[in-house]
């Protein structure tokens, strides 16, 4: 095992997948010399050369859909989009060409596309830069969203989305690039659609994903001193959900809340909800279920305010102790 | 157009009334508001009047029979008009059955209704404690609750069933009423709730089983050979037992007795009612008294309400009558308002109409304070039973000739016994003398009861 942060080991993800198949190749904003907005392209132009680490114009609509294009062609892109809010300036490529096409042409055509892009708040970045939209890529049939939490969860998934032949929206955590962990030296990938218990526990489930799994994770130990044990569910993979982990878990604990740092309404929270909710689980939960998430504000630039809109450890501390008690 | 007569719905809780006896016959010209049966309800008995002029032209309910509320029992219109095919075309045997079985289902349908209700949706309770309710057939209004919301917690339901584990075989209070009410006998019903407990639907299976039914005739050839005579309670028999025992063993009642010298009072009577029209009676001094002892200490006007105390405001003194077969207690509304003559004139209509089965359910309810006059039965002191929701009854005794002493004089002096009984969860003793004093000092300056 090796330690790593979070941006190298996407950075080796892609590098590792590169060396293997010469159809994979990169576009987006200054990733060459540049080294990408947050650093994560450090040094592959060096190792791969222009033509697979492309520089772009500022403008995504035409490098998404070249993306598509060349997928279409038989080719592997990956492309980064410098911060999520972004999508929305190429948002019929990302809704209505890479999600539809297999469909549309009757499964004639594939496109292994991966979309990276940094996504979340906290750096003080405002409410043009620091937005979770995962919710909104979720409505989209045709497109799978991860949103990995560790280091070891970014390069696994990240090599499992280039391989797969469908277009992958990978919505990487701005405040962890710099975090690190410990992966394996051999090569491993994880599957797409599979969630991780972070942390056993039997009394209470919280579902979460991304950088709210180290928040609720610390939650947890603050509660494990008061002798209240949490289960700790990273999500990993938005689209397709595994629900099944979710299920397994409330049937276990029979409490639920689930912690995200997109705004509350419309967000994926209701949606683990309803899926508890709907089955036979429901038979199991013995408190209303609980869903902290931002306020359904505007990013503040503000940083006190960016802090006080977002679900924090003593904000999940409470909820978990008002749902047990 | 022919005119339905029906079981009236005298009361909110009433599911049923029983038919005493029809006052006219088929054929027999009515008008409209004429009584034309006797009915008895579980509080009152009281006259059907006739819902509008004609001719009575059928009865589907013989006299003896009970009816669901709202139940069409005949109907009045012009004579030889065609009314429906009712169960009184059927001979007067399976009319019985019928009725029988009618009002069995009904009841049944309604306990069913509130019951599902009461599980589905009125008592909170987590989507888990109703599951575990389930599986161990626990009824959740008998769970303790303690969510913060106020719901049931799959806690509560486990400790629930630890608590039925501990004790021995249970039943439910449901399942006890209709035991009792149909004379079941719940040893031999094996009960399908938690831990062995006997439920309604016990209850409900065992009243319909064969074995149950030969039981039946079997206690009723017994009640043939034992001499004794066996009469069914009564409707009111049974609200009297009901809330004599409720109000018995939820009240730590306390009683304090007290003599009042009444000689005054005695030649005041008499005084006043050689100048008056209306006969005044003793009684009618007393409710005056003790409706003015209310205004001074109005804190005796209490009801206890859950975690609450509420203070009633309206002097209403319910005033108990002795019938042959009962007890009812009509109400003389806000006697504070009224003059003694005024008391007076309301007490004797009241009594009679309580004589005469002609009580209407508004007569005796709102009470908030009662008077029990065992006086002319020479009763010197007595603990009367308090009549929820009220929290003080006084009983009124007989009154005893008394030689006292009087400025160093032998006098003879009247004493009339005074027995307050008060729900000491709520009233003191301090409390309750000096409402006691005051009622005795205005009894012995009557004066001021007319003024």
């Amino acid at each position: 095992m090796v330690e790593i942060t979070y941006a190298n080991a996407i950075k080796d993800a892609i590098s590792e997948e590169m060396r293997k198949d010469d159809n994979v190749f990169m576009m987006g904003e200054d990733i060459g010399v540049y080294r990408g907005a947050f650093g994560v392209t450090g040094g592959m132009v060096e190792e791969f050369g222009e033509d697979r680490i492309m520089d772009t114009p500022i403008s995504e609509t035409a490098f998404v859909g070249a993306a598509i294009g060349a997928a279409v062609s038989g080719m592997r892109p990956i492309v980064e989009i410098m911060f999520s809010d972004f999508m929305s300036v190429c948002w019929d490529m990302i809704l209505n060409q890479a999600p539809k096409m297999h469909y549309m042409f009757g499964g004639k055509v594939n496109v292994p596309m991966v979309l990276r892009t940094a996504s979340g708040g906290g750096t003080g970045a405002a409410a043009q830069h620091s937005q979770s939209l995962e919710a909104m890529l979720c409505h989209i049939p045709g497109l799978k969203v991860i949103v990995p939490s560790t280091p070891y969860d970014a390069k696994g998934l990240l090599k499992s989305a280039i391989r797969d032949n469908n277009p992958v929206m990978f919505l990487e955590q701005k405040l962890l690039y710099r975090t690190k962990g410990m992966i394996p030296e051999e090569e491993y990938t994880i599957p797409i659609g599979v969630a991780d218990v972070k942390r056993e526990g039997k009394d209470c489930t919280i579902v979460t994903y991304g950088r709210m799994v180290h928040t609720c994770l610390n939650a947890a130990k603050q509660l494990e001193e008061e002798n209240i044990d949490v289960e700790v569910i990273d999500l990993r993979t938005l689209l397709p959900m595994d629900k099944e982990a979710v299920l397994k878990s409330v049937r276990k604990t029979k409490h639920l809340i689930i912690v995200h740092e997109a705004v509350k309404t419309g967000g994926l929270g209701g949606e683990i909800a309803a899926s508890v909710a709907e089955t036979d689980v429901f038979n199991y939960l013995d408190a209303p279920i609980k869903r902290l998430a931002s306020e359904d504000v505007p990013v503040p630039f503000c940083p006190i305010l960016e802090k006080g809109i977002l679900p924090d450890e003593d904000k999940i501390v409470k909820a978990v102790k008002e749902v047990l008690a | 157009m022919a005119v339905e007569v029906f079981m009236p719905k005298a009361g909110m809780d009433m599911k049923e009334g029983k038919i005493i006896n029809w006052l006219v016959e088929v054929g027999d010209e009515v008008k409209e508001g004429d009584g034309i049966l006797e009915i008895e309800t579980d509080k009152v008995t009281m006259e059907v009047e006739a819902p509008a002029d004609g001719t009575l032209l059928c009865k589907y309910f013989e006299d003896g029979a009970t009816v669901p509320v709202v139940t069409v029992i005949g109907y009045i219109g012009e004579k030889g008009e065609k009314v429906p095919d009712g169960p009184s075309v059927a001979s007067g045997e399976e009319t019985k059955e019928k009725v029988k079985k009618e009002v069995e289902e009904t009841v049944v349908k309604t306990e069913t209704v509130v019951n599902t209700n009461r599980q589905k949706g009125d008592i909170p309770a987590t989507p888990y404690a109703k599951k575990l309710a389930r599986e161990n057939n626990v009824d959740l209004s008998e769970v303790k609750a303690t969510g913060i919301y106020g719901e049931i917690k799959a806690r509560d339901i486990l400790s629930y069933c630890e608590e039925i584990k501990k004790q021995n075989k249970g039943i439910s209070p449901l399942a006890k009423r209709i035991a009792e009410a149909n004379g079941v006998n719940i040893d031999g019903i094996e009960g399908s709730g938690y831990n062995g407990k006997v439920m309604k639907s016990d209850v409900l299976g065992a009243m319909s089983t064969p074995a149950a039914k030969a039981a039946d005739v079997k206690e009723a050839t017994a009640a043939t050979d034992d001499s004794r005579k066996r009469v069914k309670l009564s409707g009111m028999r049974k609200v009297v037992a009901e809330r004599m025992f409720k109000s018995h063993n939820e009240i730590p009642s306390v009683t304090h007795n007290m003599r009042a010298d009444v000689t005054e009072l005695v030649k005041l009577r008499k005084q006043v009612n050689e100048s008056s029209d209306v006969k005044i009676t003793l009684n009618d001094f007393v409710i005056k008294a003790v409706t003015k002892a209310l205004q001074k200490y109005p804190n005796i006007l209490v009801e206890l309400d859950g975690d609450y105390l509420v203070y009633n405001t309206e002097v209403n003194m319910g005033m108990a009558v002795g019938m042959e077969t009962g007890l009812i207690v009509p109400v003389i509304k806000n006697t504070d308002k009224m003059s003694i003559t005024e008391i007076a004139k309301a007490t004797k209509d009241l009594v009679y109409k309580a004589n005469n089965n002609k009580l209407k359910p508004d007569d005796y309810k709102g009470s908030t304070f009662t008077i029990s006059n065992l006086g002319m039965y020479e009763v010197e002191s007595f603990n009367p039973i308090i009549n929820q929701p009220n929290s003080g009854i006084l009983g009124v005794c007989t009154i005893v000739d008394e030689l006292v002493l009087k400025d160093g004089q032998v006098a003879v002096s009247k004493k009339m016994g005074l027995s307050f009984t008060y729900d000491h969860r709520v009233i003191d003793g301090r409390q309750a003398s000096e409402f006691l004093m005051e009622i005795k000092h205005i009894l012995q300056n009557p004066l001021s009861i007319l003024i």
